[in-house]
């Protein structure tokens, strides 16, 4: 073949393959899709309906790209901007969450874990004339990490259906669920077990479903509540609901098969940080306003106080902290009654990936700050991590709550990991167990519990605060540092870009900012993250933090 | 002269102001039971006049007691109990809340080594020694059966066994010596070092005999012993590596068998296998094959083969049994405890053997033997290429002392060269390999 030939077909293919961008959407004008249509009424709230009929109910993308990818917010739209989708493709991290499965580190992992290697089919959407098709890309040899549940378990959405499993192109179809979107809507706003609100929501018209909004509460539950419980879609306005759900997988939740273990970890699984959900959501960057941001008419269907609306990310900031502890009580629980279950429990230990990684992997210094520290049990006996305790603290506070009644609650619980190092699992289950019990009656009061200035001073005052012999581990540094700006920002209408500028100063002695959009790498961030962690102070921390938090408020 | 009376004069002065140390003072204070232990104890001052032990010169004979006080670390065992990382040390173990209720200085625990191992609670030594911490006594034995008699004519007359029958130490005896410094820097189930007390702050024991007296200040003439012992160096450390060794499964045997003690004991794994910073890019290694997360320490162990190969006895098997039960996430109490009660006996028969002089020929074949040893650096163990360092090094030096003319320019680089490897970077924790006498 001559040059000529060759550079013209490269040439070709690279013009339609910039057109085919183009006219996706991501740069120049929308493509224009065919406007939805209302489902019929037999399909309408019946789900099984439509799977009779072979249809899946699982959707992706596409099935939301209809009403919620414009480039600007669409005028009359009350509850959303409908830009939603253009966030999470373009900066949204949760996007790539199954492509990273085939990055060389996802690979390697695979290997180390043993796990064999499969051919996969990987699928493109392309448009045709005005539709938009889901076509087969390629073939490819991969370790299976790319399908293992496990793995897809957080990286994407697991399906069930073995339709999906085979190279069959019948069951896609651009509204359908296709693993490539990773963590994509349907991940978070749906449930798989029901999908009925997929076509309840639909708008006639943009910013008028009269039938999905008469949706009443009753037994006791708000409207969203119902539309969680019987339609479907996930009741994400509920700070506690909605930071579960994103600790199910930053932290990990056994009976919905995601867990990193310690043996994904010494395979080259990156750490799971500790995670302070409304500042996560901020670097995500969220696709969603809060209440305050939206109009008066949106805060009345949805129900919010417009006075708490004014503390709504102190409130998340609260409830998640309460929520993450819950989460990581409930994983314990739930790997602990797994291994008693084992014929052999006695001799077995909880999966390591539990306890704080920290307290094993840190150089041994001859000055080390751990010591100096002391421990929240017997020295030489791992523990839980701390950093889901460090906002419920906060939390006990601004219900003039002494922060010691989580000691109380935790107590017995550490009493069985100084019992015995990392505990008799069924003694570590049933321990679990009452202190979740514990921790889901402090998120019920602190739902129920109205904010003010004067609570969120309280809080502020306890994060800014740190006792004398304090000397908190890095995760836990980073919380309280997320947790008081995310706080100081609300009661000081900061808006988070405002925050994130006046937060420099801290970074010389903690890392809080975190590589959370498409255009950063974690792989290149996570050298310097983990050497930060290394050479983190807590004393230089503690040091610089008062210098900063003083300067605040400083009149 | 001047010089030597201000040295007097700082000595005395040390010990008095030790003594005298307001903590000290307040434990000295507390009623001491007059116990059989406390009748048994005479006291540093009973060996300190000028023409016992109380010399000026330090480093001399006669002047052993100004030696230790003045430049033996020992002497300061009890004094650091003052510090305030050994307060933080208590304070983390016994979970108080307040680090004023620590008081090393009153825990038995701390006193079986920072004082003696007489000690069996807190005031069996009379407190009035507390301040001199390991003392003359504290290996020599409690001086009252002897200490009028160890300096007449007939003292020289009785035999070893007569002396020891009065309580008295024969620390001339290599093996002796090694016994006395295993009960502390090795541990007993009563005086022990484990995991808890080393994540509580203390620092971590990691004894080899012959390289830990290489480097210790000595108040008596290093001569004497190759004297004694022409094949001193490696004798110390073949005698050495089994008598710490024993004591280490000793200890394990008592950890696996007393069901209050914690188990899984972490004191007996390889440190570094968990403690090491988290890398960006994890070690590679063999497809599907998951390391095992918990390995056996094997720094007591690792030269067992090699000393009981030198004199034609086998290999033990209950160390390889205890290799693979160790490297369980959770080994079995059961198990273990009986295994390392076997292998301590079998090493208490090779120790019941006296060992023969060993020939520059034998030394030398142990040398090349460790050298080799030290060459292979594929496997990565801290513990056991450490303790090939240190053989090679003992083995080295015994050479020279046997044979002025021996000379290894090779030998002596590779030595210099697997030290410089095996250090940690400044502020390490980890224990530092020295000899007085570097290659």
């Amino acid at each position: 073949m001559n040059y000529f030939l060759r550079d013209w077909r490269t040439l070709a293919v690279g013009a339609m393959a910039i057109s085919l961008w183009l006219c996706s959407g991501r740069i120049g004008p929308r493509a224009q899709q065919k406007p939805p249509q209302q489902p019929a009424p037999a399909e309408t709230g019946d789900a099984k309906a439509g799977e009779a009929k072979g249809k899946l109910e699982c959707w992706g993308v596409g099935a939301c790209s209809f009403c919620h990818e414009s480039r600007r917010a669409t005028q009359g739209a009350i509850v959303c901007r409908c830009t939603e989708l253009v966030t999470w493709e373009t900066r949204d991290k949760h996007s790539d969450a199954w492509n990273v499965l085939l990055s060389p580190r996802a690979q390697q992992m695979g290997k180390q874990l043993g796990y064999e290697e499969v051919e996969i089919t990987i699928y493109k959407k392309v448009k045709k004339g005005d539709e938009v098709v889901v076509e087969k890309d390629q073939t490819k040899r991969v370790n299976a990490v790319a399908v293992k549940r496990e793995c897809v378990a957080c990286h994407g959405v697991v399906v069930d259906d073995p339709r999906y499993a085979r190279d069959e192109n019948e069951f896609r179809t651009a509204t359908q669920f296709m693993k490539e979107e990773g963590i994509n809507c349907y991940a978070c706003h749906g449930r798989p077990d029901n999908a009925k609100w997929k076509y309840q929501h639909w708008p006639a018209d943009v910013g008028n479903n009269a039938a999905w909004r008469a949706i009443k509460g009753k037994d006791g539950l708000t409207s969203r509540e119902i539309k969680d419980r019987d339609h479907g879609m996930r009741d994400l306005w509920d700070p506690a609901k909605r930071a579960q759900l994103c600790f199910s997988c930053h932290i990990g939740n056994i009976s919905e098969g995601k867990f990193v273990t310690h043996a994904m970890y010494a395979a080259g699984h990156p750490p799971l940080p500790g995670i302070e959900v409304a500042t996560f959501s901020e670097e995500m960057p969220r696709h969603w306003e809060y209440p305050l941001e939206k109009s008066e008419r949106a805060r009345e269907l949805q129900g919010f106080d417009p006075e708490q609306a004014k503390f709504e990310r102190t409130n998340l900031t609260l409830l998640g902290g309460a929520a993450a502890l819950r989460t990581s009580l409930g994983l314990i629980a739930a790997q602990a009654e797994q291994t008693a279950k084992l014929p052999d429990a006695r001799e077995r230990i909880l999966d390591l990936a539990l306890f704080d990684c920290y307290a094993c992997h840190h150089e041994l210094k001859e000055r080390g700050w751990r010591p100096q520290r002391g421990y929240s049990g017997r020295p030489g006996r791992p523990q839980p991590q701390l950093w889901p305790t460090v906002l419920v603290r906060a939390g006990l506070v601004s219900l003039k709550r002494p922060d010691t009644d989580l000691d109380a609650a935790l107590k017995p619980l550490r009493a069985v990991f100084d019992k015995r190092p990392f505990g008799d699992p069924a003694e570590v289950a049933s321990k679990a167990h009452e202190a979740s019990k514990w921790c889901d009656s402090l998120i019920a009061e602190l739902g129920r519990s109205k904010l003010d200035a004067a609570r969120a001073g309280a809080i502020l005052a306890y994060l800014a605060d740190i006792k004398p012999d304090e000397l908190p581990d890095y995760d836990s540094a980073r919380l309280r540092a997320w947790a008081f700006l995310m706080v100081y920002g609300e009661t000081r209408g900061l808006g988070y870009d405002e925050i994130r500028k006046r937060r420099a100063p801290l970074e010389q002695v903690l890392k809080l900012s975190i590589p959370a959009t498409r255009q950063q790498s974690l792989e290149n961030d996570l050298p310097q993250a983990l050497g930060n962690r290394n050479d983190y102070d807590p004393a230089a921390f503690k040091k610089e933090f008062r210098k900063f938090t003083s300067q605040l408020f400083a009149p | 002269v001047t010089f030597r009376i201000i040295t007097l004069l700082a000595v005395v002065l040390f010990v008095g102001m030790a003594g005298w140390h307001r903590d000290a003072r307040r434990a000295a204070a507390a009623v001491s039971p007059p116990g059989d232990a406390a009748k048994r104890w005479r006291g540093v001052s009973s060996c300190a006049a000028a023409s016992c032990h109380g010399g000026t010169q330090v480093g001399s004979k006669g002047s052993e007691l100004t030696t230790w006080a003045s430049t033996d670390p020992h002497a300061r065992a009890y004094a650091v109990l003052f510090d305030e990382r050994s307060r933080h040390i208590v304070k983390n173990y016994y979970q108080l809340t307040d680090i004023r209720d620590s008081h090393p200085e009153k825990r038995s625990l701390c006193l079986r080594c920072h004082l003696s191992g007489d000690v069996v609670h807190e005031t069996t030594v009379p407190t009035r020694f507390h301040a001199d911490g390991v003392s003359c006594e504290s290996c020599h034995g409690p001086a009252e059966s002897w200490l009028t008699r160890h300096y007449r004519a007939e003292w020289k007359r009785l035999s070893p066994q007569e002396k020891a029958a009065t309580g008295f130490r024969i620390t001339k005896d290599v093996l002796t010596r090694a016994q006395d410094c295993t009960t502390c820097h090795v541990g007993t189930a009563a005086a022990e070092v484990n995991h808890d007390v080393l994540a509580a702050g203390h620092p971590r024991l990691a004894f080899e005999f012959a390289s830990f007296q290489a480097i210790y200040p000595k108040h008596w003439r290093a001569a004497d012993d190759r004297q004694r012992f022409p094949d001193f160096e490696a004798r110390s450390w073949a005698v050495g590596q089994i008598v710490a060794a024993k004591a280490s499964l000793d200890l394990l045997a008592a950890r696996a068998g007393n069901s209050d003690a914690p188990w899984p004991e972490w004191a007996e794994n390889r440190c570094y296998g968990c403690h090491q910073n988290l890398q960006a890019r994890p070690s590679a290694r063999k497809s599907g094959a998951e390391p095992p997360l918990m390995q056996w320490n094997e720094w007591y162990v690792a030269e067992i083969p090699t000393v009981m190969g030198s004199v034609n006895r086998p290999e033990l098997p209950e160390l390889v049994a205890l290799r693979a039960e160790l490297g369980r996430n959770f080994p079995r109490r059961d198990v273990v405890g009986p295994l390392a009660s076997r292998a301590s006996g079998q090493l208490a028969d090779w120790l019941r053997q006296p060992l023969p002089p060993m020939k520059p020929s034998e030394v030398g074949t142990l040398l090349n033997n460790r050298l080799t040893a030290l060459a292979d650096k594929s496997a990565d163990d801290w513990d056991r290429a450490a303790q090939d360092y240190l053989a090679a090094a003992a083995l080295h030096h015994a050479l020279k002392d046997m044979d002025p003319r021996f000379d290894d320019p090779a030998a002596r680089a590779a030595l210099r060269n697997r030290l410089r490897e095996l250090a940690f970077p400044p502020g390490s924790s980890s224990p530092t390999l020295r000899r007085t006498e570097q290659p």
